[in-house]
């Protein structure tokens, strides 16, 4: 039996890049794409289709010519055979714009393995996805104390270094309020895209005020909710007898005999909140996904997230 | 039933052990607060968890835990330490208790250890029951009432009832051992005496009674005689082994030959009280002085045990020797156990002495010629003036045979036989006279009787008595003593209540028999006939002469002690040990000596410690306590809980304890789903 709660391990986090991202796991995903639900409009004509009609070599429709219309896109062949003026459709490829944000705070640093460093890695996987496939990949963490931090607008596979510089120097830590932080990237938005929210939701404030910023405006968004295996199943990790725990962020103490009654309850409430975050995610379609730390990012991503339509 | 008292026997130790004990709990109770940190993502989930459950169930269920139990034993044994019980069946507080100590002979015995004896062990248990009555108690009430009471063949209070443990202590170092017998009918009587309180405010209320603690070996001879009243209860100490084997003289007597008085026989008989036959050899000593010794070993048979006990036994004799003189004959067994005082047996002899009597007055032909032909010294005949002129020098002779008119109403001192009833004895209460009588009943034992057959005895006429308590009647017709013993001071006196003419007496074989048993008994009886047996309990009386004022007695120990003479004679008594008495007196005639021998008690022998007591129709189990300090309870209930306390406390740390195992794999978490009860889909790949 592990006995992660009476021996703790040091937080192993990557120190390089190549710790974030191997070159098998760059080979594997190299190949995958990052799909939305939906087509989205970009600033440039990008592989995207996107509902918004215009220049692009895929025919979409034909409707009525009105007084404005770029002439340029009226179908001169009707024209010639019914005399009236139709107006060729295209659907438009735009680029995605994809913003991965991190919850950096103080509590995520826990676990084994470390759910901030799973983070990391789940991170630099989707963004290098979306850097070989030309989308526009922006970083962000919440929860430090500096507020949220960003890395915006990276496109293009050579950005990979840089973004996994930017990774590695993720330091947990702090207690941003994930409003705020929410908020803030909402209104840092550029584009349309897929977001994805990485943090274990242990949000004593609550996390609906701030899905709420970030949900509804053009985002595919999706929420991974990252959980070591010791929160799950406290008792097959070494949690039994009388323990002070801390709050690793308000450093509130709760006093509990991990009695066998005690961990029911407590493993009770844990599905209670998820199946509360799933269920507050389902009612403004969030996607929404718990991950247990120990599982394979390769894994993930090849299986899981191509199956929930993420990835393709 | 047994009483727990909850004494405080020793404070000192109970604070050394709470000063050791609380601030161990104290520092238990503060590690068991301390609880491993440790950190946490959040606290959010816990703390609900916590509220959930409390506020799920108000009463937790009790679930079985090694350290429940543990703690709930170790409590429980402090608290049963706390009420400090006892096991020595004493009594309950603010009673009353009487402390009853055996010390008769058989107390003497050194069985236990072989240094102390049986009455030394009893005083120190006693001692220490009374410093645990009065020691006080954390919860007790006021100590009752005690008192202490010794006994053998007659019981003393050594101390009435007191609660000053001093006087208490001091009266139980005042009880001498005795060479008695155990009899505790007395010492019964008297604890009831004194214990039995009536309130006279509720005449009708049983009267309070105490609680009897008996220290002794439990032979004593008259319980069956005894009972225990209602709300009496007696606890009985057994003080003893009860394999204890004991070999001792039982009897010793001595008798001067009738044809050569200078020649001394001994008697002595053995009694063995133990499994095996025994073989001892004796000794003989005379004046202290070595005589015999047996010629060979003696073997003494086995006792016989079960219900029908019987000792073993055995007689020897000495071979007649030569002592003319006085002396005190002692006899020695030379074997060595565990009673000492009845390894030797002393009986005192006289020098041989023929007797001077006198024949007063008018007696009939056939007692006057039964007395001339008695061997004496001398015989007189006297008139009943003659012997009126004497006055007090007619104790020049040693028995007075009279003719009941012949003695004046002012009998001197001395020793009589009247075939008659004389008008000079008080106590005698005659009232008519009866006709045509036989004998009911005789006392065969005395020794006036001895040999005496009256069977065939009828009296036409006699004097009807009524005598007093104190005048025995050894030969009893219907409803009239028919022969009287008669002691009045100084005066001692056989007498009939008839004439010899008015019955047939004369012409039996009985009646010389009679009158020479009397002549003798009454020419001895202060002359220690030879081979009289005295036991602790008596008391040893010697006629002295008239105006001797005192006389001196010398002791088994050696110590002397001076008694003052009253009406011709010296009275010492009861005597308590064995051994010689020997007193000594001055009169006109010069120096005086009389010795006596008292010997120990019978029955005193089996020294094989009762294990109960059958009182009555009642059985007390003994108990068999070592001293007064080895019946508490409390420190090993105090041990118990100590040693719950290290179990507990291992016990504790034991689910603490982190085994190092190298290079020891994560176990991976059960399935996402499983582990949260399936409420989240949680990710599984």
């Amino acid at each position: 039996m592990s006995m992660f709660f009476q021996n703790p391990p040091k937080a192993a986090r990557p120190q390089r890049v190549d710790d974030l991202l191997g070159n098998e796991l760059m080979a594997c995903i190299g190949r995958l794409d990052v799909v939305s639900r939906k087509i989205f409009s970009g600033k440039l004509q990008g592989e995207r289709r996107s509902k918004r009609r215009g220049q692009s070599v895929e025919f979409a429709d034909f409707r009525p010519y009105v007084h404005g219309d770029d002439l340029r896109f009226i179908d001169w062949n009707i024209f010639g055979r019914l005399d009236r003026l139709f107006l060729k459709i295209f659907l438009e490829e735009e680029d995605l714009s994809l913003v991965i944000a991190i919850d950096t705070s103080a509590s995520m640093d826990w676990g084994d393995p470390n759910k901030l460093a799973f983070a990391q890695r789940l991170a630099m996987a989707l963004g290098y996805v979306g850097l070989v496939n030309h989308n526009r990949v922006t970083l962000a963490s919440f929860g430090e104390a500096g507020g949220l931090r960003t890395l915006s607008n990276l496109r293009g596979r050579r950005r990979t270094s840089e973004m996994g510089r930017w990774l590695l120097d993720l330091q947990p830590g702090g207690r941003g309020t994930f409003e705020e932080s929410m908020k803030s990237l909402a209104l840092k938005r550029q584009g349309r895209g897929v977001m994805l929210v990485i943090s274990d939701f242990m949000l004593k404030e609550g996390y609906e005020k701030g899905l709420r910023y970030v949900a509804g405006r053009g985002y595919d968004l999706w929420c991974v909710q990252a959980l070591a295996p010791q929160e799950i199943d406290p008792t097959a990790h070494g949690l039994a007898g009388d323990w002070r725990l801390t709050d690793l962020e308000d450093r509130d103490e709760a006093e509990v005999t991990a009695t066998p009654g005690l961990v029911e309850q407590y493993r009770a409430n844990l599905g209670a909140w998820c199946a509360n975050l799933r269920d507050y995610c389902v009612r403004r379609s969030i996607m929404h996904l718990v991950v247990d730390t120990s599982t394979d990012v390769e894994v993930l991503m090849l299986e899981y997230l191509r199956r929930r339509g993420l990835l393709r | 039933m047994t009483t727990l008292a909850i004494t405080w026997m020793t404070p000192l130790t109970g604070i050394v052990v709470a000063s050791a004990l609380v601030p161990l709990l104290v520092a238990l109770y503060f590690l068991k607060l301390r609880r491993r940190p440790a950190g946490v993502p959040s606290t959010l989930l816990w703390k609900r968890s916590v509220e959930d459950v409390r506020a799920n169930t108000p009463f937790q269920r009790l679930r079985p835990s090694l350290l429940l139990f543990l703690q709930l034993g170790l409590l429980a044994f402090v608290a049963f330490a706390l009420m400090q019980p006892r096991m020595d069946l004493g009594l309950g507080s603010g009673g009353r208790t009487v402390i009853i100590v055996d010390a008769s002979c058989s107390m003497g015995a050194k069985d236990l250890d072989g240094t102390r004896t049986r009455l030394d062990v009893a005083k120190e248990q006693a001692k220490a029951r009374v410093e645990a009555i009065f020691a006080g108690g954390l919860f007790s009430a006021a100590p009752g009432e005690t008192m202490v009471i010794a006994f053998s063949d007659a019981a003393k209070v050594m101390q009435p009832f007191t609660r000053s443990s001093g006087d208490l202590l001091r009266a139980i170092d005042r009880i001498e051992p005795t060479d008695g017998a155990s009899r505790i009918g007395d010492a019964l009587a008297l604890a009831r005496a004194f214990a039995t309180v009536v309130n006279p405010d509720a005449p009708g209320a049983a009267p309070e009674s105490a609680t009897l603690e008996l220290w002794s070996d439990g032979r004593i001879t008259d319980l069956d005689a005894e009972g225990l009243r209602p709300g009496e209860r007696l606890v009985y100490h057994v003080t003893g082994r009860a394999d204890a084997a004991n070999l001792g003289i039982e009897g010793i007597a001595a008798e001067r030959s009738a044809t050569d008085p200078g020649l001394i026989q001994v008697f002595v008989t053995l009694r063995n009280d133990g499994p095996d036959a025994v073989e001892t050899d004796l000794e003989l000593f005379v004046d202290g002085q070595r005589r015999a010794v047996t010629p060979k070993p003696v073997r003494v048979a086995a006792a016989m045990a079960g219900d029908a006990y019987k000792p073993g036994s055995e007689r020897v004799t000495f071979p007649p020797f030569v002592q003319p003189r006085a002396g005190v004959l002692r006899v020695q067994v030379v074997r060595a156990d565990a009673l000492d005082a009845d390894n030797r047996a002393e009986v005192a002899v006289s020098a041989p002495k023929r007797l001077k009597i006198a024949a007063v007055g008018p007696l009939d032909q056939f007692t006057r010629f039964v007395v001339q032909s008695l061997p004496s010294e001398r015989t007189q005949q006297l008139s009943a003036e003659d012997f009126a002129k004497l006055g007090n020098r007619s104790d020049e002779f040693d028995v007075v045979v009279a003719a009941p008119g012949a003695l004046p109403k002012a009998i001197p001192p001395g020793r009589y036989l009247v075939l008659g009833v004389p008008q000079g004895i008080d106590g005698l209460n005659p009232y008519g006279t009866k006709e045509s009588l036989s004998v009911r009943s005789q006392r065969g034992e005395h020794p006036v009787l001895r040999a005496v057959n009256l069977d065939d005895l009828r009296v036409s006429k006699a004097v009807a008595m009524a005598p007093a308590s104190d005048i025995e009647a050894i030969v009893e017709g219907p409803d009239v003593p028919l022969v009287l013993v008669a002691r009045r001071g100084p005066v001692t006196a056989v007498l009939t209540a008839f004439e010899p003419l008015d019955t047939n007496w004369p012409w039996q074989r009985a009646f010389p028999t009679f009158i020479a048993n009397a002549v003798e008994w009454l020419g001895g009886i202060d002359q220690a006939a030879v081979g009289e047996e005295h036991h602790p309990g008596d008391t040893l009386s010697v006629r002295v002469a008239a105006g001797t004022k005192e006389a001196t007695v010398t002791m088994p120990d050696g110590t002397r002690e001076v008694i003052p003479a009253r009406e011709g004679s010296v009275t010492f008594g009861p005597v308590t040990r064995a051994g010689a008495y020997a007193f000594a007196w001055s009169d006109e005639r010069g120096e005086q000596r009389r010795d006596f021998a008292v010997v120990p008690a019978m029955d005193e022998g089996r020294l094989g410690a009762a294990p109960e007591l059958s009182v009555g129709t009642q059985t007390v189990a003994g108990t068999s306590i070592g001293s007064g300090t080895l019946n508490d309870l409390w420190p090993w209930a105090l041990t118990a809980a100590l040693v719950l306390l290290v179990v507990e406390w291992w016990a504790y740390h034991r689910r603490h304890w982190i085994r190092a195992t190298p290079g020891a794999r994560a176990v991976r978490p059960l399935g996402a789903k499983d582990a949260l009860g399936g409420g989240a889909p949680i990710m599984r790949p």
